[in-house]
């Protein structure tokens, strides 16, 4: 007779036990390839400590279209909360066009239509923090798609600067700003919110200043309340069966190669190859073709994805990964593992992790005037 | 009436209830006292998890009990609980399950056979993931349908080679399918 270690049953068991040590061990990324809730603390630069004076008055210059030349844009109108801080299309259209999103198209006048797509300014405050303990450098703050500027101070007056944003066609970049101060200071509600905001002192209103404000105001535009921070901060019930499922995913597949931390992203530069868009010219990113790791904070609401808004969806980007991307390209492709069926549950519940992550509670107020008296927001009618 | 037959005591009164059930049933006309006892291992290939292709190794151990009910060579009743593991990195796969099936044994001179089977299943899923200083785990039960088919070889009266394809289907919210592949080496006990 068969002694009973050698028997199907014996080896059955045997098998048992060594499948079910198998699985015994947790996932465990490297210490670079892991998310984490957001920090606490906001870093602000030594020389811009917020205020509220700050914030209210860099609120106004982020709504009013009289920071753009043809005073018919605002930032707010490619940055709306109703797109949580995006503009919900691939470029935007900046000076010259005329409504809101996707519905926003050409007015009486040509229509610039900017190069790249429109980055969510929420939690840009935390641009630049790769782990949860980091202090974060607000002043050495990756900004825009190839990082060429730094903190939220230096973007928030480039578009101003930009003909295909703010500018338009009538003033020239070194005569945008100037332009722009005369005009606040001929408004006595700015002038006086300057005064408070910054000081009374002989010309409160300046290019500096004026950065400053919105980036103190675009400093208080967060969403610190998800469900994934609940979750990291000990609440258990507030991920779902398929949103941890969806995270174990995230991480197994590599997609934390490169969106880790917290805010989902290195904020590194990267070569992709990503496709352009028909009819346009090749965009050469930094000049080597690369472009900043985004965050994906909220990524579920501010669609469509990537520098120039090819993918329209997360499963379109994952496609585009598994299919269109190059891996050799970028050492972190290489250890991709996407899932590959555009339709499975694994890309489901991914989604489904990546909503735990978009957050809608923040600051979504639209001011009911500007000082200016013109339209809030711009033209988005 | 069969002689008594023993091997790990229980399977013996196993096939007694086997015989048991095939004489109420009355499926069993010609009133054979042969039921046999299958004790099989094998490793199985997990080719698809909920609708998308996978890949995934894991191992299989299952007990089952055939009934012939017409003729010695020809159609038998088998009832099967098999358990499939599939083991990764940080998750594991679990699928036990109860089936009835029924196998046809086309050759009187030969062990080759197929068959079909169908029963309740329940899986156990759980994953572990170590975001430092964060550990993430969950699991979860799901009840599903198995049906399985099956094509084999019976080798000196007592060696099974089967190749299975299983597809499951599971009940509730989250209807997705898992199939995979299964090779199993039986022994029978008469």
């Amino acid at each position: 007779m068969t002694p009973p270690f050698l028997s199907p049953i014996g080896l059955g068991l045997a098998l048992a036990c060594s499948l079910i040590g198998a699985g015994c061990g947790a996932f465990e990324p490297a210490p670079e390839e892991v998310v984490t809730a957001l920090p606490d603390v906001v870093p602000e630069p030594a020389d811009n400590v917020m205020s509220p004076e700050k914030v209210a008055l860099g609120r106004w210059l982020f709504w009013d279209p009289i920071l753009s030349g043809e005073r018919d844009i605002a930032c707010a109108t490619c940055h709306h909360p109703r797109f949580a801080y995006a503009d919900g299309i691939a470029l935007s259209v900046g000076t010259g066009g005329r409504g809101l999103g996707p519905q926003r198209s050409p007015a009486t006048t040509a229509p610039h239509r900017t190069r790249r797509n429109s980055m969510t300014v929420l939690d840009t405050a935390w641009n630049g923090v790769t782990a949860l303990d980091s202090p974060g450098d607000a002043d050495g703050a990756p900004m825009f798609w190839d990082s060429r500027l730094k903190s939220l101070e230096e973007q928030a007056l480039r578009p101003l600067l930009e003909q295909d944003e703010m500018r338009g066609d009538v003033l020239a970049e070194d005569a945008i700003l100037p332009e722009v101060i005369g005009r606040l200071s001929a408004i006595p509600e700015y002038e006086s919110s300057f005064a408070l905001a910054f000081g009374p002192g002989p010309s409160p209103i300046t290019e500096e200043s004026i950065g400053r404000a919105i980036a103190a105001f675009e400093r208080t535009l967060v969403a610190r309340d998800s469900s994934f921070d609940r979750f990291m901060a000990g609440d258990e019930a507030a991920l779902s069966f398929a949103q941890k499922r969806g995270l174990f995913a995230f991480e197994q597949a590599g997609c934390a190669n490169c969106h880790s931390g917290p805010l989902f992203s290195d904020f590194e530069l990267h070569r992709l190859g990503v496709p352009d868009l028909d009819g346009l010219p090749q965009d050469a990113g930094d000049g080597d073709e690369r472009f900043r790791t985004p965050s994906l904070r909220n990524v579920m609401r501010t669609a469509p994805y990537m520098h120039n808004g090819r993918f329209e969806t997360i499963r379109d980007v994952v496609d585009g990964f598994y299919f269109h991307v190059d891996h050799g390209l970028d050492p972190d492709l290489e250890g991709l593992d996407c899932p590959n069926d555009r339709d499975g549950a694994t890309l489901g519940d991914i989604e489904a992790f990546l909503w735990s992550i978009s957050d809608g509670s923040f600051d979504d107020a639209v001011p009911s005037a500007v000082p200016s008296g013109l339209e809030v927001g711009g033209r988005l009618d | 009436v069969p002689k008594p037959h023993t091997f790990f005591g229980g399977l013996a009164a196993e096939r007694r209830s086997a015989l048991a059930l095939a004489a109420v049933l009355g499926a069993c006309p010609q009133a054979h006292a042969e039921a046999e006892v299958v004790v099989a291992a094998g490793a199985a290939i997990q080719v698809l998890q909920y609708q998308e292709a996978y890949g995934s190794a894991g191992g299989a151990i299952d007990s089952g009990i055939e009934l012939m009910f017409r003729g010695r060579r020809a159609h038998r009743l088998r009832l099967d609980a098999q358990l499939v593991g599939f083991p990764s990195d940080g998750a594991q796969l679990w699928l036990g399950s109860l089936e009835a099936g029924w196998r046809w044994y086309p050759l009187a001179s030969s062990g080759l056979h197929c068959g079909v089977a169908a029963g309740l299943l329940l899986s156990y899923e759980r994953f572990e993931l170590a975001l430092a200083p964060r550990r993430i785990e969950d699991s979860r039960v799901r009840l599903g349908a198995p049906l399985a088919a099956t094509v084999g070889w019976t080798l000196g009266d007592r060696l099974d080679v089967d190749v299975t394809w299983k597809q499951v289907v599971f009940v509730g919210d989250d209807p997705r399918t898992v199939g995979y592949g299964l090779i199993l080496l039986g022994w029978r006990f008469r």
